[in-house]
């Protein structure tokens, strides 16, 4: 077929002029493209910030499994914990002036009592900074609690596992299985009386239950007591306060409790997801900072390493998929979490295994 | 030539495009501009349609960022094709094949239009995506031997082998880079 040049240029011409109207028809699809979470998750990236974005944000930041204060991975590439890296988030996300709340998302039975401690005082620092709201997912129980518990405000699903406000020290005793079946027997050198405490091959003296026994009560009353300090701060009717320190002390027996129950007792603030609680932290945190529009504050996955992607706001979407979490949350964690911290004070949730 | 004769010859008549590029008398610094615009044009469209974005908040700064990083991949596959070119003492210009090579992704400007059918005609318009968006890789490719055929003045069966070229030095340079690792590996531990 022999096609003339001016006809040959009328056919790339109406070629060019059918794509640019199918562009431009897909530009109004993106436009208009209803997506799940769309405004819980839009990211908010440092050039996207530079186009047109506002410079205030509110920071999501998520703490997910066991807390513990231990590394990750093998020894060659081995990552910080999540609680750690919760941890040090909530400390950038305090003194970092762009972020004008904080959303912290749980989703934990609970870990170790020092690392748990630490989390609550970064929550505390950031609480005196800015508003935080705590969204609890499938499970915050005991150090998962007490960590929530220094939020400004915690809002929780209606089942959602939390409280189990208690400590445990699990030891195991091997005494019969190896020293009497087997014949194994331990040589024990010490420099005092209480150095081989909860030994595998003797049962504790009455001493030693005594000592324990102490050391789990004190840790029991330094979390219960941060609990009710963190439950209380804002309430200025004595008598409420009162009601609520002794609702709280009444099922602070290491008892695991629904979100519905956990709102009567007042162990939360109110029930929602994550929506919920993205959209109770614009309203705090636009009444603090005195901005006009509470929607303007977008949510942004608060991130300190330098990621291109993030940067050229590549990855404009972040997943906030409530039900992913528990794919962090691992039974067999738990377990061996409570094998690995053995004969140490826990504030673990250990019945989820 | 006129960009919109050229633009019609690389869709429907490549060959005798691509020869009057290779062994014509034609403007070569004018058909560089034009292979340039091409190429940063459908870079650029890429973004729209990247499972990466579902926004258009910061679009134009995306847009721009793709056209770059897609001329960069252009101008570095040409480098690749031309010093495997020179090392084997084949004759052909550079200025050659970064044109023909930019013309080889023209066909991508009807992905605007086969990504139309997403979601409007359920799985007939989502089969019409995936084998309109095949159908448009195989056209790009198929121009791409092309353009080395035309370069290079290669016949068919040395066209496909310099096509695998870059696939069996991707498993070399793995070979190379698991060694690496392993004996990173062995330090550490």
């Amino acid at each position: 077929m022999n096609v003339t040049a001016s006809n040959q240029k009328f056919i790339a011409f109406a070629i060019i002029i059918f794509c640019a109207i199918a562009v431009v028809l897909g530009l109004f699809q993106l436009a208009t493209n209803p997506t799940v979470f769309k405004e819980v998750g839009k990211k908010e990236s440092l050039t996207g910030t530079f186009l047109g974005g506002s410079g205030s944000r509110l920071a999501y930041i998520t703490l997910n499994g066991v807390i513990t204060g231990d590394s990750e991975g093998s020894s060659l590439i081995s990552e910080e914990s999540a609680a750690m890296k919760a941890r040090k988030l909530l400390y950038y996300a305090a003194k970092d002036p762009n972020v004008k709340g904080v959303l912290l998302r749980i989703n934990s039975p609970g870990g170790t009592v020092g690392t748990s401690q630490e989390l609550y005082e970064a929550v505390s620092t950031v609480r005196k900074e800015k508003p935080i709201v705590v969204s609890m997912g499938d499970l915050a129980a005991s150090g998962g609690y007490y960590t929530a518990s220094a939020a400004d405000k915690i809002v929780a699903d209606p089942g959602t596992l939390t409280g189990s406000i208690g400590v445990i020290i699990h030891s195991m005793n091997v005494k019969g299985l190896l020293t009497d079946k087997l014949g194994v027997k331990s040589v024990t050198i010490k420099s005092g009386k209480f150095k081989d405490i909860l030994s595998p091959f003797r049962p504790p003296t009455d001493t030693e239950l005594s000592m324990l026994q102490h050391i789990i009560d004190t840790s029991y009353h330094q979390f219960l007591h941060a609990v009710l300090v963190g439950r209380t701060r804002d309430l200025t009717d004595t008598k409420l306060k009162a009601q609520r320190i002794k609702q709280i002390t009444a099922i602070a027996d290491g008892r695991v409790v629904l979100g519905s129950d956990a709102l009567k007792i007042g162990l939360v603030d109110q029930l929602g997801g994550l929506e919920d609680a993205k959209k109770l932290l614009q309203q705090m945190a636009a009444k603090r900072f005195n901005i006009q529009n509470p929607d303007q504050l977008t949510l942004q996955e608060y991130e300190t390493t330098f990621n291109l992607f993030n940067f050229l706001g590549i990855n404009s979407l972040i997943s906030l998929h409530p039900q992913a979490d528990m794919q962090e949350l691992d039974p067999e964690q738990v377990l061996m979490t409570s094998i690995r911290y053995s004969n140490q004070p826990l504030w673990l949730m250990e019945s989820i295994h | 030539m006129q960009f919109l004769n050229i633009l019609y010859n690389i869709l429907v008549s490549p060959s005798q495009e691509f020869r009057v590029v290779s062994i014509g008398p034609v403007p070569k610094n004018a058909l560089l501009a034009y292979g340039t615009a091409i190429v940063l044009i459908v870079s650029g469209l890429g973004v729209i349609y990247s499972p990466f974005v579902s926004s258009t908040e910061g679009l134009l700064f995306k847009i721009l960022f793709a056209a770059i990083t897609g001329l960069i991949f252009w101008l570095f596959t040409a480098l690749v094709f031309s010093t495997t070119a020179y090392i084997f003492g084949m004759r052909g210009r550079p200025q050659t094949f970064l044109i023909l090579t930019a013309y080889a992704v023209l066909p991508w400007i009807f992905l605007p239009v086969v990504m139309l059918f997403k979601g409007i005609l359920g799985a007939f318009g989502n089969t019409i995506v995936i084998f309109g968006s095949l159908g448009i890789w195989l056209w790009s490719v198929i121009l791409f031997l092309m353009a080395l055929k035309y370069t290079y003045n290669l016949t068919l069966e040395r066209v496909l082998l310099a096509g695998t070229i870059p696939i069996l030095m991707t498993f070399i340079g793995i070979s190379w880079l698991s060694g690496f690792f392993y004996n990173l590996v062995q330090f550490f531990s």
